[in-house]
């Protein structure tokens, strides 16, 4: 892209050799390279494992089937067949996108909130999203349970709604300091899950449907399923990952980011509807899942710097990664029981974020 | 080279009326501080300029264009702002930080080329910090890192620059490179810029026009030797000031009346 030609510039460009920015460039090989195999290898592995042990080279070898790339060798069972392709791939595929989904949407709120500790579980976004799906299964309404459609888009109202109240609340004049952002979230949140509590208990006879819903698992994953989230989740991705470079312009505060040329308004508003979309239609189909919107982007940022144009898709591979690998854990732990995931990851994220809170803590020097 | 011109601008804050009737044409190569105690309206009337805030009253246009009617992309790359206290993510590299200043310059999924490269490069060259550009910006001192910020905003190529409070962190030595690297950029290129300036020397020394500010209203513009009146200074700022003449530029030196001033 060409610029005007500024007279004090001309000389520099003149004599400018094709050169790109190592480090960014570096650190993206680095992370395309070792990430995308990483994870695909943690798919055909988790889809391995379970009550019934698979060898992942048949894994590997049922998925090349079913992609129409080889035909399925001679020593390999229909039953097996049918435990890979249709029942763990599904679950693994679903768990990918949703740990994905929730990695990108919590280092895009960080982006929008220029806020290290905004993760899709700590300003409401959940929490909203969940009273609004509780809202629409326990629905007089003539709504089918099983209607997909209907529960994504009252867990994106909840969401939207929830996400809005908490900015509102937490802003001080023209600015939003995290941790009033942080409190306004526990708030909206607590009120938001005593909404659905208060639903639960009026609604006794779906408590079941409710609650196997709200400690979300991916038992029920199906390619149905799948198929009905993947293409509107993809599409919001794609988005999020094209608002990279401004979402790096956006760390510069409103007012640089606007004399940079950015609709600040318009940029921030995209994102969080975008975001929140994506979320909520994820804690439609897989329940509450915290703190990997919180973990997967901090962990990024430590290992390929900060700039989005390269932490969002690293988001999206190890968030992919870290739920199938907690999907995995929760399956096969206390096996044959199941643990519900988001204690897994409640598990492993509760301290990491007292972690950044304390370091944020010293950062500011409280 | 582009022209910045405001007529009758007013700005209201939260319902009170901060700067009023202000007027400025700044135009290539000129060098203009905008200086008044705190609370004048300074900064306001600089964000104004940049299309920052909407004004009451009055207008503001570049190039005989209302600042509204311009694509923000269009815009940033005839003006940049460089903001009193720059916000900026530690763990960015200088360089990166420097080269956001591409961003008007860049489509959607665009990366950096060659030239902007060069650009950035040059940039940073002409602010100092060409040593620093693989440092992560949270290691740096405040003037390193206001020197980032003007950087990025050289990055962007504008016609207009426009500063609020460039030296206040530096030290002399910092001050002075500063503002001679915005006195070399309005000669060398005809950048026009408009600097918010505490320090009356300052002004007075770098500056071809003065702007004096009280209570969101000009009081007097126009060359640093008529500006820089100690009696009217010292109605505007309330206290005691005195007027000497720089030996060498013969530009006018304000200074504090000291203890005996005040008897």
């Amino acid at each position: 892209m060409s610029g005007v030609e500024r007279p004090w510039t001309a000389d520099a460009v003149a004599t400018a050799r094709p050169r790109q920015w190592r480090g960014l460039k570096t650190r993206a090989s680095l992370g395309y390279v070792l990430g995308v195999p990483l994870m695909l290898v943690t798919f055909i592995v988790a889809a391995s494992l379970g009550p019934v042990g698979i060898d992942p080279r048949d894994t590997a070898a049922i998925v090349a089937h079913h992609l129409g790339l080889m035909s399925l060798p001679a020593g390999v069972s229909q039953a097996h067949d049918i435990i890979i392709w249709q029942v763990r791939i599904p679950r693994v595929l679903t768990a990918g996108l949703v740990g994905a989904t929730l990695a990108a949407s919590g280092a895009s709120y960080q982006a929008v909130f220029r806020n290290p500790l905004a993760d899709p579980y700590l300003i409401g976004v959940a929490s909203g999203a969940a009273l609004g799906a509780t809202t629409a299964i326990v629905s007089p309404l003539p709504l089918d349970f099983y209607s997909f459609g209907y529960v994504a888009l009252f867990a994106f109202v909840g969401a939207m709604l929830a996400v809005g109240l908490t900015y509102e609340l937490a802003r001080v004049g023209r600015t939003v300091p995290p941790t009033t952002h942080i409190l306004a979230g526990v708030a909206v949140s607590a009120a938001a899950s005593a909404g659905t509590s208060l639903m639960m208990m009026l609604n006794e006879s779906k408590l079941f449907v409710v609650f196997s819903w709200l400690y979300g698992d991916f038992t029920a994953s199906s390619w149905t399923k799948f198929e009905e989230i993947a293409p509107w989740v993809a599409v919001a991705l794609a988005i999020l990952v094209l608002l990279g470079r401004r979402m790096n312009a956006l760390q510069l505060g409103d007012d640089e980011a606007r004399s940079l040329g950015l609709r600040v308004e318009r940029l921030k508003a995209a994102t969080i509807i975008i975001a929140s979309l994506a979320t909520a239609v994820c804690v439609a189909i897989s329940g509450l899942i915290g703190f990997v919107g919180l973990i997967v982007p901090h962990a990024c940022r430590m290992l390929f710097g900060p700039d989005h144009r390269l932490l969002l898709p690293m988001s999206l591979i190890f968030g992919a990664i870290f739920l199938v690998l907690a999907d995995l854990g929760a399956r096969t732990i206390i096996a044959p029981q199941e643990l519900p995931v988001g204690i897994l990851t409640a598990a492993v994220g509760a301290p990491f974020f007292l972690f950044l809170l304390r370091r944020q803590r010293k950062a500011s020097g409280m | 080279m582009s022209t910045l011109e405001l007529r009758g601008v007013a700005v209201d804050l939260g319902g009170r009326r901060v700067v009023e009737d202000f007027d400025l044409t700044l135009g290539p190569g000129d060098v203009v501080a905008l200086v008044g105690p705190n609370g004048a309206g300074k900064s306001t009337a600089l964000r104004a300029a940049a299309g920052l805030v909407k004004p009451a009253a009055g207008a503001v246009t570049l190039n005989g264009k209302p600042l509204g009617e311009w694509r923000p992309a269009e815009l940033a790359r005839e003006m940049a702002v460089v903001a009193q206290a720059p916000v900026m993510p530690p763990l960015y590299a200088v360089r990166a930080m420097v080269a956001l200043g591409r961003t008007p310059y860049l489509p959607l999924l665009g990366r950096e080329s060659a030239r902007d490269w060069a650009v950035v490069d040059e940039a940073m060259r002409r602010a100092g910090i060409d040593t620093l550009a693989g440092r992560r910006v949270g290691e740096l001192s405040g003037g390193e890192r206001q020197r980032v910020a003007i950087a990025r905003a050289l990055a962007q190529e504008p016609s207009i620059l426009l500063l609020d409070e460039p030296t206040a962190s530096l030290d002399l030595r910092y001050q002075d490179s500063t503002l001679s690297l915005v006195r070399e950029m309005a000669a060398d290129a005809g950048l026009a810029c408009l600097v918010v300036l505490h320090d009356l020397a300052l002004a007075g020394q770098f500056c071809d026009r003065v702007v004096l500010m009280s209570e969101g209203r000009i009081v007097a513009a126009g060359a640093p030797g008529d500006v820089l009146d100690p009696e009217r200074l010292a109605e505007v700022y309330l206290t005691p000031l005195r007027a000497m003449l720089h030996p060498e530029t013969g530009r006018p030196v304000i200074v504090h009346a000291g203890p005996k001033g005040r008897s």
